[in-house]
């Protein structure tokens, strides 16, 4: 008998920062979060309002973390300033592969 | 999308030469003044344009010796090279050779001659001692020093690989906000983040830095601005690659603990970098990697940054022609508007009227350009002649903006070349010399345009030596060109230097004077319906006027009419308009001359230089006419007032004809001659000669082609 997947837990990060003062934070509470250490999970970014280069360092990181155990993250909720940083580094939101292509590459092809 | 390549390569090799003869003149403007950034960054952007232009075409050996210029040049922009006359000299024959790299290109890639290649290895040798080479961790930024050999690729965008320090973040760094001011220097921009150094999250120390980044982008600015921009990350952290360096080199250089990149980095970089990627002798011409030529070609416009727009010139003459006969149409119908008599009609008409006015300055401003462009390339002309003949000459340019069609300024340039080289040749004095006649060491030869009288006045003087008259006579006497017996004014003996037979044998004996192929120089201007004269002093100098019309197309004309015709002299030489002698015997006898205010104005009668029949009339019109400060009177009978006129050429069979300049079409339909005042000043001129101070004789009774068509 066919059985539905378990429902995706859902991670709702702490503050409304994803920038070096709270990234320590930030990761102390994934890495204590019972739900992250067990499964593949949504990180939902929709309090976020800014982001740096430590705070996208945090969402990389997590994505290696979750590939190493065959898992994987997907970003939900992705505010505006999220998706432009990750959008200027060229990173793709739905798994920070690192493969979006820029909008020159769009064009291009 | 196809597109024709042929017509895309030929734009590319004339923008390549306007672009040189633009390099030519900056770099002889940075001699005076090499702290001159303008002039500086234009050079580098030739250069520039020119390689990124050239590798779209695989014009490799263009490419690679026009990238070691390039690096000169950044070296120089960003203060770690100092120039002096050896380099400027140096890059001066690098502009020559990419010239001739340009001449010698097709289609196919650039020719091998081995001369050129022989000239390529020294050029480059001479470059490569004027640049010291970045050392990795010596506070400069690295870049690839050489274009690829054989078979490699070698980039036409900006790379910059960062590796930010561990402590970035700790120290109050902010990368992403560098990348984003270090993008902002260019456009096109593609940042690609290495994923290898970010550790899982159970290993990961927040707060340190652990960005490493490839930007990719395209940027006019110099090297020195990005190292600028990155001045806060540690120098052996950057690694800075300009357009033209090797992409395998590119991919190797890993700064700082930057480790190399997975196989799917590299290749995104590659194809990042492959947008404008060239491949070099033996890769593939046209391969994935490098982007097809069909992509790469709409980049053959470089104008478009600097505001211009290259048009074809057979297309501009077609348009000023048609506005031409768009005004003489419009003439035509105000005409017929005010032989209606509607009011209404007129005033639209008036509008019309202005509105066509405005379009034809406008049209007719699309053809002119700065003589001052053509000037500034004889500093360099002037520069080589003083090394060879051990003088020193520097150029002053007076009136470099003064504007002239450009056909006439490109036919200009071996005229003026002559003079400028004869100047300096046999006019200016070795330096004992001159100091001996208490003059300074340096000579000066000077190139000054300005408008005068609806026309250009151009003059080339020199501070030298001068004519000297009596030599002149005396081979002129000696080859015949005069009659042993007769007496010449001293200007006519001086402009014995453009008579043929004079500059040959001047050539063989080499007189103190000069007259080497001035014969040359005076028809190649007055096949520009110019004027040439020369004025010397013994011991202070020689000056030569040029004169020429500031348009051969369309003229501001004013319509008279004389023995039943009508002629249209040109506005700008119209001062007044005065009422003729009433005295019949004057009018018929003494029409030569006429009391102006106390001054003698020489008179000419239109109806009898024509041989047209004389009309009778209440009264005749004198019109002033002012050519080069002499004045004559045309007497006329009647004044009809203004008229644009477009000038048609009269044919060859009528070149001979003195005093007219042409022909025009009136908005009747009929035809009227165009007057060459200054051709009718001759006249006058010829007559006081042989009549000195009497009354003028009367003109020629033959037909008008055997009037005297010159000075001489």
């Amino acid at each position: 008998m066919h059985r539905p997947p378990p429902p995706c837990p859902v991670v709702r990060l702490p503050g409304d920062a994803l920038t070096l003062p709270t990234v320590a934070l930030t990761c102390s509470t994934l890495l204590a979060d019972p739900t992250f250490a067990r499964s593949r999970c949504h990180l939902d970014l929709g309090d976020i309002t800014a982001i740096d280069g430590a705070g996208v360092q945090v969402l990389l990181s997590l994505h290696r973390e979750l590939a190493q155990r065959s898992e994987s993250l997907e970003l939900t909720a992705i505010p505006q300033a999220v998706n432009e940083v990750l959008e200027f580094l060229g990173l793709d939101p739905r798994g920070l592969s690192g493969s979006r292509p820029s909008t020159r590459e769009v064009a291009a092809s | 999308m196809t597109i024709d390549l042929s017509a895309a390569f030929d734009t590319f090799l004339a923008e390549c030469r306007d672009l040189l003869d633009g390099m030519e003149s900056s770099l002889a403007a940075l001699e005076i003044a090499p702290d001159d950034r303008d002039h500086l960054n234009a050079v580098f952007r030739v250069a520039h344009t020119i390689k990124g232009s050239a590798g779209m075409f695989g014009l490799h050996p263009l490419v690679a010796f026009t990238h070691e210029v390039e690096t000169v040049l950044d070296q120089w922009r960003a203060g770690r090279l100092h120039p002096d006359r050896d380099l400027l000299r140096t890059l001066l024959t690098c502009r020559d050779h990419m010239s001739d790299l340009v001449a010698s290109s097709s289609l196919g890639g650039c020719d091998t001659d081995p001369v050129l290649l022989f000239r390529d290895e020294q050029l480059r040798k001479t470059l490569a001692e004027r640049v010291s080479t970045p050392q990795r961790g010596d506070g400069q930024e690295r870049e690839t020093r050489r274009p690829g050999s054989s078979g490699r690729v070698i980039t036409t965008r900006w790379l910059l690989r960062v590796a930010f320090p561990r402590d970035f973040h700790r120290c109050g760094g902010n990368p992403l906000l560098l990348l984003r001011m270090v993008t902002e220097l260019g456009h096109d921009a593609s940042v690609i983040v290495h994923t290898a150094p970010i550790p899982p999250l159970t290993e990961l120390q927040p707060e340190d830095c652990l960005l490493h980044v490839d930007c990719v982008l395209d940027s006019d600015e110099p090297s020195s601005s990005f190292a600028s921009m990155l001045e806060f990350v540690d120098d052996e952290c950057v690694a800075i690659f300009p357009p033209g360096s090797d992409l395998d080199q590119c991919l190797a250089t890993l700064p700082g603990d930057m480790v190399a990149p997975d196989p799917d980095h590299d290749a995104r970089l590659r194809a990042s970098l492959a947008g404008r990627s060239v491949p070099t002798h033996g890769a593939p011409a046209a391969s994935p990697d490098t982007g097809s030529v069909e992509r790469q070609a709409p980049k053959v416009s470089p104008k478009r940054d600097s505001g211009l727009l290259r048009v074809r010139s057979e297309r501009l003459d077609a348009l000023i022609n048609l506005v031409g006969e768009l005004v003489v149409a419009g003439a035509a119908a105000r005409s017929r508007a005010e032989h209606l008599g509607d009011r209404s009609l007129g005033e639209a008409m008036g509008v019309l009227s202005s509105l066509l006015e405005e379009m034809r300055e406008q049209s007719l401003r699309l053809r002119m350009m700065p003589i001052g462009e053509v000037f500034e390339r004889y500093r360099r002309t002037l520069r080589e002649i003083s090394g060879e003949l051990g003088k020193d000459v520097e150029l002053v340019v007076e009136g470099g903006d003064t504007e002239l069609d450009k056909g006439m300024v490109d036919r200009l340039v071996e005229p003026l070349t002559h003079l400028v080289r004869n100047a300096a040749d046999h006019g200016i004095e070795p330096p004992e010399t001159r100091l001996a006649a208490g003059k300074p060491t340096r000579g000066r030869v000077t190139l000054a345009a300005r408008h005068e009288h609806g026309s250009v006045v151009i003059e080339v003087r020199d501070d030298g030596s001068g004519l000297n008259p009596a030599r002149i006579l005396d081979k002129a006497r000696r080859s015949g060109l005069v009659d042993e017996h007769a007496e010449l004014s001293p200007e006519a003996v001086l402009r014995l230097v453009f008579e043929p037979g004079f500059s040959t044998a001047e050539r063989v004996t080499d007189l103190s004077g000069r007259g080497v192929g001035m014969d040359v120089v005076r028809r190649e201007i007055e096949d520009l319906r110019g004027q040439i004269d020369v004025e010397s002093r013994p011991g202070a100098g020689t000056c030569f006027h040029i004169r020429l019309p500031l348009t051969l197309a369309i003229i501001d004309g004013f319509l008279v009419t004389a023995g039943g015709a009508r002629f249209v002299l040109p506005l700008d030489v119209v001062g007044e308009c005065i009422e003729a002698p009433a005295d019949p015997r004057q009018a018929d006898h003494a029409t030569r001359c006429m009391d102006l205010r106390g001054e003698l104005l020489p008179l000419i009668r239109l109806d009898r230089l024509f041989h047209l029949p004389e009309r009778p009339t209440k009264r005749r019109s004198v019109v002033v006419v002012t050519v080069a400060g002499r004045k004559a009177g045309v007497v006329v009978d009647a004044l009809l007032g203004e008229h644009q006129t477009v000038i048609k050429p009269m044919g060859e069979l009528f070149d001979h004809v003195s005093g007219v300049a042409g022909s025009t079409v009136l908005p009747d339909g009929s035809l009227a001659l165009v007057l060459d005042a200054r051709s009718l000043l001759d006249l006058t001129c010829t007559q006081e000669r042989s009549g000195g101070s009497r009354p003028v004789p009367s003109f020629p009774t033959g037909p008008a082609s055997t009037a005297p068509s010159t000075l001489h």
